[in-house]
């Protein structure tokens, strides 16, 4: 909640929100007359007397306005309070009881959804009789609870299955408390702002019931005071400001109070959080290693948040040679993700490449302009998601994932066809799924369908981000299988990005290892796995129990790598170091350093600390 | 005496709705034994059924079909309160993912001391983080889940369950959504607790050189099927169902060379709304016979403790 | 098959019920409406028409009320509404025949002007956030979508009709000398211009900003960014890619929105005098005209179900996996 008060938007409107319910609070000192004071004269011009002039009836305008947020406010508030409880009750109590409850509550939701609320109001209005306010506040709780309703429902559905539900469940909590004590409190957000949405709704549908002369005309609300202006013709008689302040000070409450559900939509949903700011680009760095296909050269990268922007690369220079396998391997926040996006240019607001150059064949990718790119993108270089369950676009079939890729890129259609049909043969897949859409594919064909297109092109190079991730070990196995056919028979190279060390050993040519948005060591997969020098490398293989021989005590690394954010003054493994030299590790950031013919290693143990300014000091926070 | 026993025990899941409903046979005639301070392993891939068992001892889900015996004794499908309350306290499970299992606004306290708090039993949670490797204990009551880091939920999680002192734990997956680096002392701490309580474990994973380095013994499944149980290294190193064998293959193994096994297996696994009438591991198998196709096999008792549901051992 | 099948169900259900609550309102309200009407018709009404409300309404009336809901549902099959009380002697039926071309031309036309409209400035601002433009379009949107119709109406009808007197003051088309063809569809547009403008600038806050939302939801998803990755030119991946999908969940949106315009839509004919439903609405609800409310209640219920359902239709065209029931 307090979160959701920081976004700019929520500010903005709860400081116009707060003006409205000091003057309704403070309206008698406020309010220069009486609102139904008709002792001045008719249809005054504005004055210092009367701000906004006077009515028909010779009523100040300004302290019927005054008064009036009094009456509004009252109407929204109680409005947004019934509804929301009915919301409430019925969408997370069916919710969570499930069953026929459940059912007859949904069906119910339903049905007020769809029932056109206006209409049903007035008909009831017109069937009351008695002037107070409150009825007409019941009759439109009583229709704008069931957009609540159905949002609760379908988010306690949600929370009903998540663990800490179920866990509950396990430790014997009772199904009320449940609901109340573990439920409740993260929907708190939801419901705040199905509370403003259903005040809005009060607010408005109370002012156009008022408007037709509706419920009690003789209270002071907004709504009240554009029935009379109207019915005493306001504007033929030129008294237009009696017509516009009302409204205006309507549409502007409603304002401040979208703008508030604007700012928990943000909180809830932080794909909504704007204010991306449009960055320069990178500052180029180095030139391209010879010989090497894709190099990168001290590449920078990360997010830009609220706090300031984080770092999740801090400076990482690779490359890859034709028709070379290069694995990186690297636990989750090492920044390996960023790298694979960043290097090809993809990395999307809030992410954000600050420093460093990627040379594909000789072109810095990261100089261009996005229109500059897209010739290359697929053409030269193909990326292969981590998830690609969801990388082909759920309502276009795989022939027009095919087609589109062709026309972006000026292959002729037919031909592009022929291709997929026999990539994908080549794949397992029977031609006729290039008419199918992506639900009717299980998640290895998804995958198969992606490393297809991936081929269409017939690019040099692709870039797998842990490809085989979310997929059984068999069916891993088999993709695998696909990745070497593919390395082995078309000569493309291959960078593919895992948090699965032992995946990497197998199939790499060369493993570059990273940890904390830097590679602390790389070398050729053999030469890494018999002999690791960086004590986190050591770590991390022995982390894998053997399939055989005596069983005996392992152990992990302990603690946990550093937060994005944070700054590092030494090496970034040094918490978690078994090995680590006080007063040097900790005091200067390890360069990465030739061990042989072609292992580096980035780690104090194996050569003097470089002087402090080194040109690859890496880690200060920007 | 085993602490839980399982025989015969199938489950149904209905998904759809009229008048395309399907029933998925997600478990077929289980039968196991846990016995007292084992930590048995259920290896299998997803959608094999392993998870649907936790949920079933857990009572989360109730079994369609067969018996579940708990400490000897045979649980009845409706329980009092009071009956229910009982159960809880000798089972537990910790879940796979310590990201979903821990309540985002609640503190770990909350977490910890809740269920002692139902269960009538003094607040002891400081001294069961630190035992759970949580510690100092004071600088993890009052922090939320978002504070902590993947495996220090992980712990909380495991705190939780430990906190109405239960006889068996299942731990469904419990490092399989955690940083390698840090899953071992997971796994040690799940040992250590073993031999420390005198817990019995269930420890499901996908992944074999888990489930060897951790149980005494291995039970492997199979679309809703038990297909080979035995002791750990047997089942691992020396696996006698194709199936086992399929899973050894495909798994990584850096340390016995640097070459991978070629799989010669295709397909995947088979639809749980119409399994074929045979073996369901049949229509992948290389080395099927026609009687696979015709009848389940039953379990052969191969060498002490070792059993496999095939037809190559009869 | 199977969606289609679930709406169609969905669809009689809630017919079912809109028809059910217009049949119970005037019986669970308190007072006598029949006697609230002759009170205030003071002898224009006939004693045959006295009773035939008080059957309507079922007062002294014999029969149970379940008696009553079987005749209620005769008379809806067979399109007896009954007697307008304010168009004495036309029929209710008549008089809803004469206003509804109206108010369905101008509900269709402004809801399908501001749904592209607001569709497409919703994705264009979503696309291009973090702009000043295009976050810019937010609180204009929230003002929009927070200003009550009728409002905003009167002020255009003060400024264009009064002050400038570029359009009439009030009617749905000139009713002297009635025009024939071209000048008969200028003089539909002389009198619609303005009810139009305000429901399509009134309701194009509400789809932009569904839109907008759903668009920078959509824009993160995996196959937007694969898209970009193969090099697709910006616009097909803006449209083709990112907005075919977020376009999908304002179908759903569809069945509260369309409630909303129906109701900015009675509030804007009144203020107009545009002769549509909301007007007739006015009359019936200021003379206590029952019978009539009732069928325009049953109209709109009815109108709303349809617009719904054939939002649902729409949806099933657009959407792959709704076709193949998932």
């Amino acid at each position: 909640m307090k979160a959701a008060l920081r976004s700019r938007w929520a500010q903005a409107g709860l400081v116009i929100l707060a003006i409205f319910v000091l003057v309704a609070a403070l309206a008698p000192v406020i309010a220069p007359y009486s609102p139904t004071n008709s002792s001045f004269s008719p249809l005054a011009s504005p004055s210092l007397r009367h701000l906004l002039g006077t009515t028909q009836l010779g009523q100040d305008i300004f302290s019927q306005l005054v008064w009036g947020t009094r009456g509004t406010l009252e109407i929204g508030f109680l409005t947004g309070l019934f509804a929301t409880a009915l919301g409430v009750l019925v969408g997370i109590g069916g919710g969570y009881l499930g069953g026929p409850t459940d059912s007859v509550l949904n069906a119910l939701t339903n049905v007020f959804l769809v029932i056109p609320g206006l209409p049903l109001i007035i008909i009831t209005a017109a069937y009351i009789t008695t002037k107070s306010q409150l009825p007409i506040i019941l009759i439109i709780s009583f229709t704008g609870w069931a957009w609540g309703a159905r949002v609760l429902r379908s988010q306690t559905l949600s929370l009903r299955q998540r663990e800490f539900i179920l866990a509950a469940r396990l430790v014997g909590e009772s199904p009320l408390r449940i609901v109340v004590s573990e439920v409740l409190p993260n929907m708190l957000s939801l419901i705040a702002a199905n509370f403003i949405g259903a005040a809005i709704y009060g607010i408005l549908s109370a002012a156009g019931l008022q408007f037709i002369g509706l419920g009690n005309v003789n209270a002071v609300t907004w709504g009240t005071m554009l029935f009379w202006a109207q019915s005493q013709g306001a504007l033929l008689s030129g008294a237009w400001l009696w017509i516009l302040a009302p409204g205006a000070a309507i549409a502007l409450v409603g304002t401040a109070l979208g703008m508030l559900n604007f700012g928990i939509d943000e909180l809830t949903n932080p794909r909504l959080r704007a204010g991306v700011k449009k960055l320069p680009k990178p500052v180029p760095a180095g030139t391209p290693e010879v010989g090497a296909l894709l190099s990168l050269q001290e590449i920078e990268a990360g997010y830009q948040t609220a706090a300031g922007p984080l770092t999740a690369v801090r400076g990482v220079s690779l490359a890859v040679k034709p028709g070379e396998f290069l694995g990186i391997a690297g636990e989750s926040g090492c920044g390996k993700s960023t790298l694979a996006f960043a290097a090809l240019g993809l990395l999307r607001p809030p992410g954000a490449v600050y420093r460093g150059s990627s040379y594909l064949a000789g072109v810095d990718l990261l100089a261009l302009t996005p229109a500059q790119r897209r010739p290359y993108l697929w053409r030269d270089a193909s990326f292969v998601f981590q998830a690609s369950m969801n990388a082909l676009n759920p309502v276009i079939r795989v022939r027009d994932h095919v087609l589109d890729t062709a026309r972006a890129h000026g292959l002729p259609p037919a031909e592009a066809i022929e291709r997929a049909t026999a990539l994908l043969q080549q794949f397992e897949i029977p031609a006729h799924f290039l008419d199918a859409y992506s639900f009717q594919l299980s998640g290895g064909m998804k995958q198969r369908v992606v490393l297809a297109l991936s081929l269409l092109l017939r690019p040099k190079l692709i870039l797998m981000d842990e490809p085989t991730t979310a997929l059984d070990v068999v069916v891993q196995r088999l993709i695998m299988q696909q990745i070497e056919w593919i390395l082995g028979e078309l000569g493309v190279s291959i960078v593919f990005i895992t948090h699965d060390f032992s995946l990497l050993v197998e199939i790499s040519d060369r493993i570059a290892i990273m940890y904390a948005g830097t590679v602390v060591e790389q070398g050729p997969a053999a030469e890494i796995y018999a002999h690791p020098l960086h004590p986190y490398t050591q770590g991390l293989i022995r982390s894998f129990p053997p399939m055989s021989g005596e069983r005996q005590v392992l152990h992990g690394i302990p603690g946990h790598p550093p937060g994005l954010g944070e700054k590092l003054s030494g090496c970034p493994f040094f918490a978690r170091c078994s090995a680590r030299l006080e007063g040097v590790c900790d005091q200067a950031v390890p360069a990465l350093l030739a061990q042989g013919d072609q292992h580096t290693v980035a780690c104090h143990l194996y050569g003097q600390p470089p002087p402090v300014a080194a040109p690859t000091a890496v880690g200060e926070a920007r | 005496m085993p602490v839980l026993q399982l025989s015969g025990v199938n489950k149904v899941f209905s998904v759809g709705r009229f008048p395309t409903v399907r029933h998925l046979r997600v478990l077929n005639a289980v039968s196991l034994e846990i016995a007292e301070r084992e930590v048995l392993g259920l290896v299998g891939e997803s959608g094999s059924g392993k998870s649907t068992l936790a949920g079933v001892i857990s009572r989360l889900s109730l079994h369609d079909a067969g018996e579940v015996r708990l400490e000897g004794a045979l649980v009845p499908k409706r329980l009092s309160r009071r009956q229910e309350l009982a159960y809880r306290r000798r089972v537990q499970l910790v879940f796979q993912d310590p990201y979903a299992s821990l309540n985002p606004a609640k503190s770990i306290h909350h977490a910890v001391a809740r269920p002692m708090a139902i269960h009538h039993l003094p607040d002891t949670s400081a001294d069961l983080l630190e035992s759970c490797g949580l510690s100092p204990a004071a600088r993890y009551l009052q922090r939320r889940p978002f504070e902590l880091s993947g495996g220090e939920r992980q712990r909380a999680a495991i705190a939780r369950a430990l906190s109405v002192r239960p006889r068996l734990l299942l731990a469904d997956e419990p490092t399989s959504m955690l940083d390698v680096s840090i899953r071992l002392d997971v796994m040690n701490l799940l040992a250590d607790l073993r031999e420390r309580e005198g817990l019995s474990l269930l420890f499901i994973t996908h992944d074999l050189a888990a489930a060897r380095y951790l149980s005494d013994r291995v039970a492997v499944m199979y679309a809703g099927h038990l297909v080979e149980i035995g002791p750990a290294r047997e089942v691992v190193e020396r696996p006698l169902h194709p199936y086992t064998q399929l899973l050894r293959q495909a798994a990584p193994k850096p340390e016995q060379g640097l070459e991978a096994e070629h799989l010669a297996v295709a397909g995947e696994v088979p639809d749980l709304a119409n399994l074929p009438p045979g073996c369901p591991f049949a229509p992948r198998c290389p080395k099927a016979q026609p009687t696979c196709r015709e009848a389940l096999p039953g379990f052969v008792q191969v060498a002490a403790g070792h059993q496999v549901r095939c037809v190559l051992y009869s | 098959m199977r969606y289609l099948l679930q709406r169609v169900a969905i669809l009689l259900i809630t017919g079912w019920a809109a028809l059910t609550i217009n049949f119970l309102i005037p019986r669970l309200m308190p007072g006598n409406p029949v006697e609230t009407m002759i009170a205030k018709f003071q002898g224009r009404i006939s004693t045959t028409a006295i009773h035939a409300l008080e059957l309507q309404f079922g007062l002294h009336s014999h029969q149970g009320w379940w008696l009553q809901y079987l005749d209620y549902w005769r008379n809806i099959l067979t399109g007896h509404l009954g007697v307008s009380v304010t168009y004495y002697p036309q029929s209710v039926g008549s008089v809803l025949a004469q206003s509804v071309p109206w108010t369905v031309g101008l509900v269709g036309l402004s809801t399908v002007i501001a749904f592209l409209a607001g569709t497409l400035i919703g994705i264009r601002s979503a696309w291009r956030r973090g702009r000043l433009g295009a976050d810019l379009s937010v609180p204009v949107a929230l003002f929009l979508n927070s200003t009550p119709y009728f409002w905003f109406a009167l002020i255009l009808l003060y400024a264009f009709a009064f002050l400038l007197s570029w359009f009439p003051l009030s009617g749905g088309a000139a009713s002297s000398g009635s025009p024939q063809g071209l000048a008969y569809l200028g003089s539909l547009a002389y009198h619609g211009t303005l009810p139009l403008l305000t429901l399509v600038i009134t309701s194009l806050g509400g789809w932009l900003l569904t839109m907008r939302n759903n668009m920078l939801s959509t824009v993160s998803e995996d196959y937007v960014a694969f898209a970009q990755a193969r090099g697709l030119p910006e616009g097909q991946v803006m449209y083709r890619y990112a907005a075919r999908n977020a376009i999908l969940p304002s179908f759903t949106a569809f069945a509260m929105a369309i409630g909303f315009v129906i109701s900015g839509t009675l509030l804007t004919e009144i203020v107009f005098s545009y002769p549509g439903v909301g007007f007739i609405l006015y009359q019936a609800v200021t003379s206590l005209d029952y019978p009539l409310m009732q069928a325009i209640f049953l109209f709109i219920s009815l109108a709303v179900l349809a617009a719904n359902f054939i939002a649902d239709l729409v949806y099933i065209l657009v959407d792959p996996r709704a076709r193949e029931g998932r």
